[in-house]
């Protein structure tokens, strides 16, 4: 193929390319209309609602361990002994009878909890010591009444309740943290309160300066009240550009070894 | 797509034109991949990301479903190691997990690459772009089985060595072949002569 030939196929791929790309953006937006204008492109809302963490990872948490399969269990509608099995709605171990669910999500800007406490032996959300672990660094918060006060059974009725939350551990405990939102729902008879909120991670860097909140590599959440390890967000990154610089070093020898290639004899 | 990326855009076409007017062919790989490559960034990557990484974590899902090792959100591009060893991992897989950064920078290099003809470059960028894919589910599959076994402790000796290295490794692999061994297979041998007979 001519050079000139070769330039206009190359020419013309791009142009194709340019119109391509231009257009798309267009078709994305016309489908993401209806999200963005209700959730400001967030995927999780803190609004009560708690529907939006149907689609997050969650797991079960506890203190004290119990198990979910219980053998030789008399059923007295069938007349025979049974083997019982806790499960929940999606068909895995354990429910929010026996355990706590908990779900962790974040983005760039927020880090995201979502909390239904167990039924059994516990009355109320434990919103004590919320701790953020940031590669290995921690940010410590308390879930409370708004203008302050220990969530218990005696403070809501049923319903949807506005909480805070607050620094503790550090030179700014008791400070709302800023740009945080926490809603608490409390359920028929006050059991598996629900509580999701959503922390800025410039609030992590408030409390804790080592905390570099624009490179988080890794989150966890812990909060020995409820639960005996931790749960996990964390990035998983190629490092590209480094790869990529070592793979267009391979490659521009390849195109020096062509540009030779019709100059060497043996 | 803004009126300075537009205008940087032409200027580029503009020095791309003048390479090949001039056979400047270092030039023209170097100026054109580079340049592909960012206009690429700037116009492609807002677009592809999110269903791509979408993808990787749905095919990722695929093979944690058939090892029961971990679960797929595809929606959010998240795996999730429920039972890892003393805790419970999400991973998220964004922009510089998917793997789409690695395609461009491949795919920007290939068409600017003066061995192979058309055709045979878009056979190479198709098997490439299979090839970086795969490699990018073999590291996440990797990870995600390191920290179902030993952890959340290994995840940065999983993630920033293990992961990577093996990663690095099929990626160069790639490029040696189609970039350097190319030119040894398809290198013509000149003509040869003794010194007593010139």
């Amino acid at each position: 193929m001519k050079k000139s030939n070769k330039f206009r196929t190359l020419l013309t791929l791009l142009v194709a390319f340019a119109i391509l790309i231009n257009s798309a953006p267009v078709y994305a937006a016309m489908n993401n209309n209806e999200k963005s204008a209700d959730t400001n492109n967030q995927m999780i809302v803190i609004d009560g609602s708690f529907l939006d963490w149907n689609d997050v990872p969650y797991s079960y948490e506890y203190n004290w361990d119990n198990p979910y399969k219980f053998e030789n269990q008399w059923n007295p509608v069938t007349q025979k002994n049974e083997t019982i099995y806790i499960m929940d709605a999606n068909g895995k171990p354990y429910n929010t009878t026996i355990r706590h669910k908990m779900a962790l999500y974040r983005d760039e800007k927020y880090v995201y909890l979502h909390i239904i406490m167990a039924t059994n032996w516990y009355n109320s959300l434990n919103g004590n010591d919320y701790q953020f672990w940031c590669d290995g660094q921690m940010a410590a918060f308390q879930v409370g009444l708004p203008g302050g006060g220990t969530i218990s059974n005696g403070s809501f009725g049923e319903g949807i309740h506005v909480v805070e939350v607050r620094h503790r551990d550090s030179s700014i405990s008791g400070k709302v943290a800023t740009g945080s939102q926490a809603v608490l729902k409390r359920g028929k008879g006050g059991i598996n309160d629900e509580l999701e909120l959503k922390i800025p991670l410039a609030e992590f860097h408030r409390q804790n300066s080592k905390i570099d909140a624009a490179d988080i590599r890794m989150l966890e959440f812990f909060t020995p009240n409820l639960m005996y390890r931790h749960i996990i967000c964390a990035g998983t990154d190629t490092a590209p550009y480094v790869g990529i610089a070592s793979c267009a070093i391979v490659a521009g020898v390849g195109c020096l070894f062509y540009k030779k290639k019709g100059k060497l004899t043996v | 797509m803004t009126a300075i990326s537009i205008i940087c855009f032409v200027i580029w076409l503009y020095f791309l034109m003048v390479g090949y007017r001039s056979k400047l062919g270092f030039f023209i790989f170097v100026w054109g991949s580079a340049g592909l490559f960012i206009f690429m960034m700037l116009w492609l990557r807002p677009v592809v990301s999110v269903p791509f990484s979408q993808l990787v974590a749905y095919v990722c899902g695929l093979v944690g479903q058939a090892t029961h090792l971990f679960e797929s959100y595809a929606k959010l591009g998240v795996l999730f190691v429920p039972n890892a060893k003393s805790a419970s991992i999400s991973l998220y897989i964004d922009l510089e997990c998917s793997g789409i950064i690695e395609i461009m920078a491949f795919t920007a290099m290939i068409w600017f690459f003066p061995v192979y003809k058309t055709m045979e470059k878009l056979a190479i960028n198709i098997i490439a772009i299979i090839w970086i894919f795969a490699a990018n589910i073999l590291r996440v599959f990797i990870i995600c089985m390191l920290v179902y076994f030993y952890g959340s402790n290994i995840f940065y000796v999983a993630h920033s060595i293990v992961g990577r290295l093996v990663f690095y490794a099929l990626s160069i692999i790639l490029y040696f072949i189609v970039f350097t061994k190319s030119q040894i297979v398809r290198q013509k041998v000149g003509g040869f002569n003794y010194a007593g007979n010139r």
